[in-house]
């Protein structure tokens, strides 16, 4: 069965790109360009792995993760944020606590998203 | 005294004062990471850079190690061209060019230990610009400070530390003095 990924990012070149990437890869993707956009889906429609942009207007990444964390239905999800720059030492303790599968530095390499994505949902 | 002994270059730190002795500790870190060799940018978007620079110099800032960026709305009429260490951006000409400033003025400095020193997040905050625009500019300071090209220091008074937008870049930081 195909691995199903939200990608969430107020971008929409890389959603197109995520998008176009991971299902030509077999993965579904569903998309959304906001966090109260990714919840409302992700509270309908259950997914493998939600990859998250963390640098968003109005929700930032944290706090859909920590939505995420706080909710019965969606607490146990796989999350991996998606991030220009790279977490910090004092950061590494707040992604633990997040429990964030992984991170993925943009711009991202095609192959490397690919692999990590089938890692951590698979 | 907050301890800056730890700081190594390309560090991301958060430097969280106390209101009522916000510039007192401010210019205590300062003076530290200048003694460290370090030289480096000062974006000033907090208070009239003629004040700024008479209370650096009270208490004992060696204002040589340091170019300004001064983004305060202040209309104050300072003679820059008499001085290669001071630039006025306004902050209606926008965040770009205030990343472009930064740009430029690091590679300007002589020295191999370089810092940017933001004071503070929470006036840069008070411009009215887009959250878009303020995160590209953070992600632009920490990937320079990634890429081995300064150390950021993020000033913020305590109060203000539990904000999103602060918590945000907490994730970032490598180091919190508070």
């Amino acid at each position: 069965m195909a691995i199903k990924i939200m990608a969430v990012d107020d971008e929409e070149n890389i959603l197109r790109l995520v998008k176009d990437t991971l299902e030509e890869d077999g993965c579904k993707v569903v998309t959304a360009s906001s966090g109260d956009e990714a919840l409302a889906k992700l509270r309908k429609d259950k997914v493998d792995l939600v990859l998250l942009d963390f640098f968003m207007p109005e929700m930032s990444g944290r706090e859909v993760a920590e939505e995420i964390r706080k909710d019965k239905k969606l607490k146990n999800l796989k999350l991996a944020f998606l991030t220009v720059a790279q977490f910090g030492r004092s950061g590494i303790a707040h992604l633990k606590r997040l429990k964030i599968a992984d991170y993925i530095k943009k711009p991202f390499d095609i192959d490397d998203l690919k692999r990590r994505v089938k890692k951590i949902a698979g | 005294m907050k301890d800056y002994k730890q700081i190594k270059h390309g560090f991301v730190i958060l430097a969280e004062h106390s209101a009522d002795a916000y510039f007192m500790e401010l210019a205590g870190g300062l003076k530290q990471i200048i003694k460290r060799g370090y030289a480096g940018v000062y974006v000033n978007s907090q208070r009239p850079f003629n004040n700024l620079s008479s209370m650096l110099k009270r208490h004992k800032v060696d204002t040589k190690k340091l170019v300004f960026i001064d983004f305060t709305a202040s209309l104050e009429k300072f003679k820059y061209s008499k001085n290669e260490r001071y630039i006025r951006i306004a902050p209606s000409i926008g965040f770009e060019h205030l990343s472009l400033a930064i740009r430029e003025s690091l590679l300007k400095l002589k020295s191999k230990k370089k810092f940017v020193f933001l004071d503070s997040i929470t006036t840069l905050q008070l411009y009215d610009i887009s959250e878009k625009v303020l995160y590209r500019f953070y992600e632009f300071l920490m990937d320079t400070a990634r890429k081995g090209q300064s150390t950021l220091i993020l000033n913020v008074s305590q109060g203000m530390a539990k904000k999103p937008f602060i918590r945000d870049l907490a994730f970032f930081v490598d180091m919190q003095i508070s």
